[in-house]
């Protein structure tokens, strides 16, 4: 191994433009002293730049520091007793618990972005479902100037309706959307059965309920409303009661 | 050592018979936080809690966590948010939404188009479903989020480092040069006279996209004081708001 090295060694040394130091020998050539002379302008450059940086952060930090500390106590007048703080904390924790769900309390969690819903009870989730909710998509109607997204609520809110054999009343925008007139009346707008066997009303015309498209459950599709599976439609039908919170996000 | 020094100052500052400003500035903190959520829950939103000592987002609604996303790292530049309560004022790569097209009425497109011969012998057209959403995995992965008052919550997303893939260089290097080019955008947003804050938190991609999802612009987010454990966990040295101030003071581990 060292003789190896030691053969390497010599024979580097042999190269034409190798510049021996040691020795005093040949200047490395005019182009490589080019380089490396840029290479320390562009290094002491950078330097500078970074020292400046650092410089400028400090003194921008010393300047924010009373700022900061100025306007994180501002806002609400909090007390400024300690013991008073303490107590008014207290009583916010015991008034945002009772706003909370009680341990044995059920609750439905729908997930929008992976179209999940999730049955909440005693601190675990007992039942997992595949949804289909709202696609986000856009329609204006140019005619009356109208504007409809197709979005899944984000809010808390409660079951206020259950209904068995559904039928959906087919709003404006459906008609708008299939290029159909709008009946001006209430005639025309039933349509049994493409809400499925169950339905549970949650509020501005949002419902969880059954759908014709089931291989399209995991898939955002809906027009906002929270389609599930037969058998997932009907547990929500028979064991939630009105009142029951759905969280949607 | 820190510890110890941190149990002196509090022995010494109750034997004195006053209570220490920075537990004050805390309990401060707590009340505005607690009363923000209180608030938030009493008129049934969705908002989002910055879970420091977890390093997650939760996800929240009446008090309750419903979800939550996992957050890998968390680096600091210049002041932390003001801990309280932050509001959505603005996102970047805001993916496009599909605007379903109002087919003109019939008169009008018979005029427009011509109708078309109708081969018989052709084969019938099938139509391929395609589904036209807005999905989370149409999110972005990397973005800004500007809150109300002009910080940034910068979100970054890189793949586990166990997953099997190769780091490109720029992974692997990406830490150094993002503290050299916040160095260098301070410099420069000091010659604008605008004040340059950053807090950048690394998520999973997919993670990233569940969060652009969960926070479209009006959502509430929710910061607290925990620069203490923000401390404690990644040996940051800067001066943050009156929590921290104190706690900075040992804050010399790195």
């Amino acid at each position: 191994m060292t003789i190896s090295l030691h053969q390497r060694s010599v024979a580097s040394t042999k190269g034409p433009n190798r510049f021996r130091r040691e020795t005093g020998g040949t200047k490395p050539p005019r182009r490589i002293r080019k380089l490396l002379l840029l290479g320390g302008l562009l290094l002491a450059l950078f330097a500078a730049l970074l020292f400046f940086g650092l410089v400028f952060y400090g003194s921008h930090l010393a300047k924010q520091q009373p700022a900061a500390k100025a306007s994180a106590l501002a806002g609400k007048p909090a007390p400024t007793d300690p013991d008073k703080l303490q107590k008014a904390n207290a009583t916010l924790t015991k008034r945002l618990a009772a706003l909370a769900a009680k341990p044995d309390e059920p609750y439905i969690v729908v997930d929008s972005a992976l179209n999940r819903v999730y049955w909440w009870q005693n601190g675990v989730v007992l039942r997992e479902m595949i949804a289909s909710c709202g696609t986000g998509n856009i329609l204006e109607d140019p005619a009356s100037g109208r504007k409809w997204v197709f979005e899944t609520p984000r809010a808390e809110r409660k079951i206020w309706m259950k209904k068995a054999a559904p039928v959906w009343m087919k709003p404006d925008w459906a008609f708008i959307e299939e290029g159909e007139e709008i009946p001006k009346d209430g005639s025309g707008r039933a349509e049994p059965g493409v809400m499925g066997d169950y339905a549970v009303a949650i509020g501005d015309g949002y419902y969880l309920h059954g759908t014709l498209y089931k291989r399209l459950l995991g898939r955002n599709v809906s027009h906002g409303c929270v389609r599930l599976g037969d058998d997932d439609i009907e547990f929500i039908f028979k064991t939630a009661k009105i009142g029951t919170r759905v969280i949607l996000f | 050592m820190r510890h110890l020094l941190l149990l002196l100052l509090l022995v010494g500052s109750s034997l004195g018979g006053t209570f220490p400003a920075f537990a004050l500035a805390d309990l401060t903190v707590k009340n505005t936080l607690l009363q923000a959520e209180y608030d938030l829950s009493r008129k049934k939103q969705i908002y989002l809690y910055l879970n420091l000592e977890k390093s997650q987002f939760d996800i929240r609604s009446s008090g309750m966590t419903v979800s939550t996303i996992a957050i890998k790292e968390m680096r600091t530049w210049g002041p932390l948010p003001e801990p309280g309560l932050h509001i959505i004022a603005d996102k970047d790569r805001v993916p496009e939404r599909e605007k379903i097209q109002i087919p003109p009425p019939e008169g009008e497109e018979a005029a427009a188009k011509p109708a078309a011969p109708v081969d018989p012998t052709a084969p019938p057209v099938v139509k391929k479903f395609e589904v036209h959403a807005t999905e989370v995995t149409d999110m972005p992965t990397n973005y800004s989020l500007i809150l109300e008052g002009g910080g940034v919550l910068v979100i970054k997303s890189l793949p586990a480092e166990d997953d099997g893939k190769k780091r490109t260089l720029a992974q692997r290097f990406e830490k150094p040069l993002w503290k050299v080019s916040r160095a260098l955008h301070s410099a420069l947003q000091h010659y604008k006279q605008e004040p340059f804050t950053e807090l950048l938190l690394i998520l999973s991609p997919e993670d990233a996209q569940r969060l652009y999802w969960a926070l479209p612009v009006g959502s509430a987010l929710l910061i607290p004081s925990g620069c203490a454990t923000l401390i404690a966990r990644h040996g940051l040295s800067f001066q943050a708001g009156p929590p921290c101030v104190s706690v900075s003071l040992f804050s010399n581990r790195r």
